[in-house]
């Protein structure tokens, strides 16, 4: 016997809260040998309504066993793919460990030959670049698709940097070809 | 009738400078006059009436941002440039007109017209013409009081250092690569600082490279076949103008130890979007 903590997200939640169903930070009852499926079950919602379910910050499967304390969040289909990856992310407050980066938000500056790389989709108008996981001078420019032969100078913050430092939200990235005309 | 007075002070009169300051001044022709009857070479004219306190009327206008002392300074200053192309026959004009009193300039190459887009003195007169002997001969005209040195070649060699004995800064207006590191090697064997300048597009960059600080590697270290910007951009009139002049103001500092003497910081301008930044190299 116990007891597990039970979110809705996007939605679903809209629409349990309308059936006065608990989904906010619901603690439920639980009996041994419980499954996540029978705990929808008990609520009334069924597997039509849902496209995956966290266990504590884990996608899992409907049949996972569950134990006491355990967190169960559910989403509904058609979640847009960057929400239902930022609601992974969400956790009780007091768990600090199970809680993710902030995404990384970089500026980057890609000078003389290189600046049409610049108009790749992934930039916003503002000339930013973000991450949602760790990543270094060379992930950028990967995904911006700059060949790194035609890298010669590489700046972070002002400063000479290389294609491995790492990345925190905020930091300024300065990119640049050879350039020799005179 | 020619004054008998030979003196400097008989031909200094008062003007006033642009804060409306008085100060002597001499004309050109009377400098150049009392060289003649002196016999007295006419750079050492030239600093003789500064010394005097009398300003060539010629610097006027550069008062007070840059000051007699600091004329004086510029007048007993060497300066060589290696490359007279789009950076380096701005360079050798402007620092002509500012009054640097020796100029070592180096050059092999005739002016040809892929030059017209952007190079001072490249002209339908000039084509054909030894670059370093077009800039000697109109920077004469411009400024009596330099001596411009003309060299025909290419600093190609390490072991060419004793063309650099005596100057106090070398100007990069090169466009290889390989024959910048090769300048850069020269200047740390000369204990020289070397003022690098390079274009590409509507931008371009400038550094102060102290001696066998490594950092001209780090621009062009392993990079000789490397794709340049410049070849995929071109370089039109607008940047050389812009880089020469920022390359001139690091010489100013360089020679009159001031401002950012000793900042080695990288400019980057870019006149397109338009930007300017320091870098930390």
């Amino acid at each position: 016997m116990g007891n597990v903590l039970f979110n809705a997200f996007s939605f679903l939640q809209k629409k349990l809260k309308a059936q006065d169903i608990p989904c906010v930070n619901a603690v439920l009852d639980l009996k041994d040998g419980q499954r996540v499926k029978d705990i929808l079950d008990g609520l009334g919602i069924t597997p039509q309504d849902i496209e995956g379910v966290f266990v504590n910050g884990k996608i899992a499967p409907l049949d996972t066993p569950l134990h006491d304390g355990d967190r169960i969040a559910a989403l509904p289909p058609g979640t847009p793919g960057p929400y239902r990856l930022l609601l992974g992310l969400v956790s009780s407050p007091d768990k600090k460990s199970d809680k993710k980066k902030d995404p990384i938000k970089i500026e980057i500056r890609l000078f003389a030959s290189l600046a049409p790389y610049a108009n790749h989709g992934d930039m916003d108008s503002d000339g930013c670049l973000s991450f949602k996981a760790p990543a270094t001078i060379r992930d950028a420019i990967q995904r911006l698709g700059v060949p790194e032969q035609e890298i010669k100078l590489v700046f972070l913050n002002g400063v000479g940097a290389s294609l491995d430092s790492s990345l925190k939200d905020r930091d300024r990235v300065g990119i640049f070809p050879p350039i020799g005309g005179g | 009738m020619m004054p008998k007075d030979h003196s400097l002070e008989s031909r200094a009169r008062i003007e006033k400078d642009c804060q409306g300051k008085s100060c002597r001044v001499i004309c050109d022709q009377d400098l150049l006059a009392l060289a003649d009857i002196l016999n007295i070479p006419l750079h050492q004219m030239y600093l003789q009436s500064m010394e005097k306190g009398i300003l060539p009327l010629r610097y006027l206008r550069n008062m007070p941002s840059i000051t007699l002392k600091e004329q004086i300074i510029l007048q007993t200053s060497q300066v060589a440039v290696v490359g007279a192309g789009g950076l380096g026959g701005r360079i050798i004009e402007g620092l002509s007109r500012l009054g640097v009193g020796t100029l070592h300039i180096f050059d092999p190459d005739l002016f040809d017209e892929t030059n017209l887009n952007r190079q001072i003195f490249a002209d339908q007169n000039t084509l054909g013409t030894p670059k370093v002997e077009v800039m000697q001969e109109c920077c004469r005209l411009i400024n009596p009081a330099v001596r411009i040195t003309a060299h025909r070649i290419a600093v190609k060699d390490q072991n060419q250092d004793a063309l650099f004995a005596d100057v106090q800064v070398i100007v990069d207006a090169l466009d290889t690569p390989g024959d910048r590191l090769t300048l850069a090697a020269i200047a740390g064997k000369c204990r020289l600082p070397l003022v690098h300048g390079t274009v590409a597009g509507f931008g371009g960059r400038v550094m102060v490279i102290h001696p066998l600080d490594g950092r001209m590697e780090m621009l062009y270290g392993g990079q000789e076949d490397a794709c340049s910007a410049e070849h995929q951009l071109g370089t039109p009139v607008l940047s050389p103008a812009l880089i020469a002049s920022f390359q001139m103001m690091a010489v100013l500092n360089l020679l009159l130890g001031k401002n950012q003497a000793t900042d080695n910081r990288m400019i980057y301008a870019d006149m397109e979007k338009p930007s300017l930044d320091l870098f930390e190299l």
